[in-house]
């Protein structure tokens, strides 16, 4: 073998794209020739250091130690930027690896397969995380999600998943028996055969779940609790008047504190959606204003600093699809989002979404940006094919799990931004979800001037 | 080490950490098939090489004693990792894991390589470092890229391999002097 084919098949395994059969040749080689192990080896310390180099490049400013004066000065380089590095790394590294340790003093009931956006741990001795990695184990405590895109996944000793999503706040525990506090927000579970005289119970403030083993998604709020069961049967139990319900599969409940307990079939997949912030802002993030007899109810952007760039403030509207609204929203290819605004200033609009499967598993965030700047001082009328959605930057570490469209999943959150360094007084009146063939209908109405 | 404070050996365990724990990470890059899996054993080894920092002797090689803790932290990592492509079989990962043969050329090479990466092009310079980014998938820059993605692996170990004889010739320049 030559230098360039040898050269070829280390690139490919360094790259993580190298075939069986190379693989083979690549290791008969390095078998056979003291050689092309020196080789080998002299590419994976080149591979390092520009590891290192290129840890440092996406350093900020703003990340690097700070002095009593002020930030320190800018290495001017890239010895100064190794030292620097270290110090970095390495202050991170003791952090986690402190971290590790008081969680090596405790039990782990749970590990973290899945995260993205925005999440913050406490434990139960209040230590604060909020660099979570997949793969840690926890021993309980609570999570946080900081944002309308935040999704969190655990899997227990025993093969059960819980899922939270957006704004939520899940504190869980599993002293020989699973208690969950859902606290705000939304949760979806796949829940393994629990003991009988030990099922998982989650207790949200309208009502307490009681589990055994089955698939469901839950999201509370302050006085009600919309519970979906798609898999096995769930009971719930009313908390104001302790009347208990048992909600089958391809069921659904809503507990609120004075209303009957009614079931209902689980509706089948809707492809048209249209927000309601006439009566109010959900768990959705921004600021909302109630409608007046001029103009129709609306959300406004609030600073909103992306954890995957935090050199950048976005301004940023969210908007939770709540599961006692609606019921599952497929977006078929061809859909279309349409967002009805208004902007102060001249600015293109990023409309965001958030996907499910079908079983509530997270299938991906997606974004697009309108091709044309809106503004100022006019409403606006933003229309994004499906076609147009590209993953979020902030899922790129997942994308090869994940599907490359939004096409045939589950709509679970919509967020829209300007990404202008100054607020560009981006203000939202609607969100509509329109399948591909009432496209057209829907849009000539819109333009007729009677949505709000 | 017994002997000293806790606090004088945690100084001095992350004065020498400092100094190893570059070689380390190059030793286990070629012995685990993702960057994921080295940074995972890299920070198993140094708690190891923490906890066990009492049996440690002065005067011995922390490197080698490091990089000793390091392989059999890989090791086990290993077996939890699954078959691919990228998982050497056992007797090449036997022939690319012996810490003794690692040689230690850490400053000098850094030193060139820092050298090497000057006089690349900057828009060289930059794409090699964007690849090397962490979370960076090669893949999608290439595809951002808008060349095909096999002309641009080409790019890519091009760019390597004039990096690789750059500093080897660096270092083989020093040793001649």
């Amino acid at each position: 073998m030559n230098r360039d084919q040898l050269d070829g098949l280390i690139n490919a395994w360094l790259d993580g794209r190298i075939t069986e059969g190379e693989s083979e040749v690549l290791q008969q080689t390095l078998r056979e020739s003291t050689a092309a192990r020196s080789l080998f080896k002299q590419y994976c310390q080149v591979d390092a250091e520009l590891r290192r180099s290129a840890e440092l490049s996406t350093i900020t400013i703003s990340e690097l130690p700070v002095n009593e004066s002020g930030p320190i000065l800018a290495p001017t380089s890239l010895k100064g930027i190794f030292a620097l590095v270290t110090v970095a790394v390495l202050g991170l590294w003791l952090l986690t690896a402190m971290s590790n340790r008081v969680q090596e003093t405790e039990e782990a009931v749970a590990r973290i397969t899945g995260l993205s956006g925005p999440l913050r741990w406490t434990g139960d001795a209040g230590q604060v995380v909020h660099e979570l990695k997949v793969g840690a184990p926890l021993p309980g405590g609570t999570i946080d999600g900081l944002s309308p895109e935040a999704w969190f996944q655990l899997e227990f000793l025993d093969g059960s998943t819980v899922t939270i999503s957006g704004y939520s706040m899940l504190t869980f525990s599993d002293v020989a028996q699973k208690e969950l506090y859902l606290k705000a927000g939304s949760l979806s579970a796949k829940i393994a055969k629990q003991p009988p005289d030990k099922p998982m119970r989650i207790y949200t403030h309208a009502a307490t779940l009681t589990v055994l083993g089955t698939s469901f998604d839950v999201e509370a709020g302050m006085s009600s609790t919309a519970l979906n069961v798609i898999e096995g049967q769930v009971q719930l139990h009313r908390l104001s008047d302790r009347e208990s319900i048992k909600v089958p599969a391809m069921h659904r409940l809503v507990a609120t504190a004075d209303e009957k307990l009614n079931l209902e079939t689980v509706p089948k997949a809707s492809d048209r959606w249209k927000s309601s912030l006439r009566l109010g802002p959900g768990e959705g993030y921004g600021t909302w204003s109630p409608g007046t007899d001029d103009r129709p109810a609306s959300m406004r952007a609030i600073p909103f600093v992306p954890p995957h760039a935090t050199s950048k403030t976005l301004y940023l509207i969210g908007l939770q699809l709540s599961k006692s609204g609606v019921g599952p929203l497929l977006v078929k290819p061809g859909s279309r989002l349409i967002v009805r605004g208004r902007l102060k200033s001249a600015a293109h609009v990023f409309f965001g979404m958030r996907m499910t499967q079908t079983d509530g598993e997270f299938a991906g965030k997606f974004f697009a940006k309108s091709d044309q700047l809106y503004g100022p001082d006019s409403e606006f009328e933003a229309e994004f094919d499906t076609a147009s959605f590209k993953l979020d930057p902030s899922v790129h570490h997942q994308a090869d799990e994940l599907p490359r469209k939004p096409e045939h999943l589950l709509l679970a959150g919509v967020w829209c931004f300007t990404n202008t360094r100054q607020p560009a007084g981006l203000e939202i009146f609607e969100v509509e979800l329109v399948p591909p063939s009432a496209s057209d209908a829907s849009h000539s109405l819109v333009r007729s001037g009677t949505v709000w | 080490m017994s002997d000293r404070p806790e606090n004088d050996q945690y100084e001095e365990f992350v004065r020498l950490l400092l100094e190893h724990e570059p070689r380390v990470r190059a030793f286990l890059r070629g012995l685990l098939p993702t960057w994921q899996d080295v940074e995972d054993v890299t920070q198993e080894a140094s708690l190891v090489a923490w906890r066990k920092f009492r049996e440690f002797e002065n005067g011995t090689s922390f490197g080698g004693w490091l990089l000793t803790i390091a392989r059999f932290e890989a090791l086990k990592h290993r077996r939890r990792v699954a078959r691919s492509p990228l998982v050497f079989s056992d007797d090449v990962w036997e022939l690319l894991a012996d810490p003794s043969h690692e040689e230690d050329p850490e400053q000098a090479r850094r030193r060139h390589l820092e050298t090497c990466l000057q006089k690349m092009a900057p828009n060289a310079r930059e794409l090699i470092l964007r690849v090397h980014e962490p979370g960076v998938f090669i893949r999608n820059v290439a595809i951002q890229s808008g060349k095909s993605e096999q002309s641009f692996y080409k790019v890519i170990q091009r760019l390597r391999r004039s990096l690789l004889d750059c500093v080897a010739k660096g270092v083989s320049a020093e040793g001649a002097i």
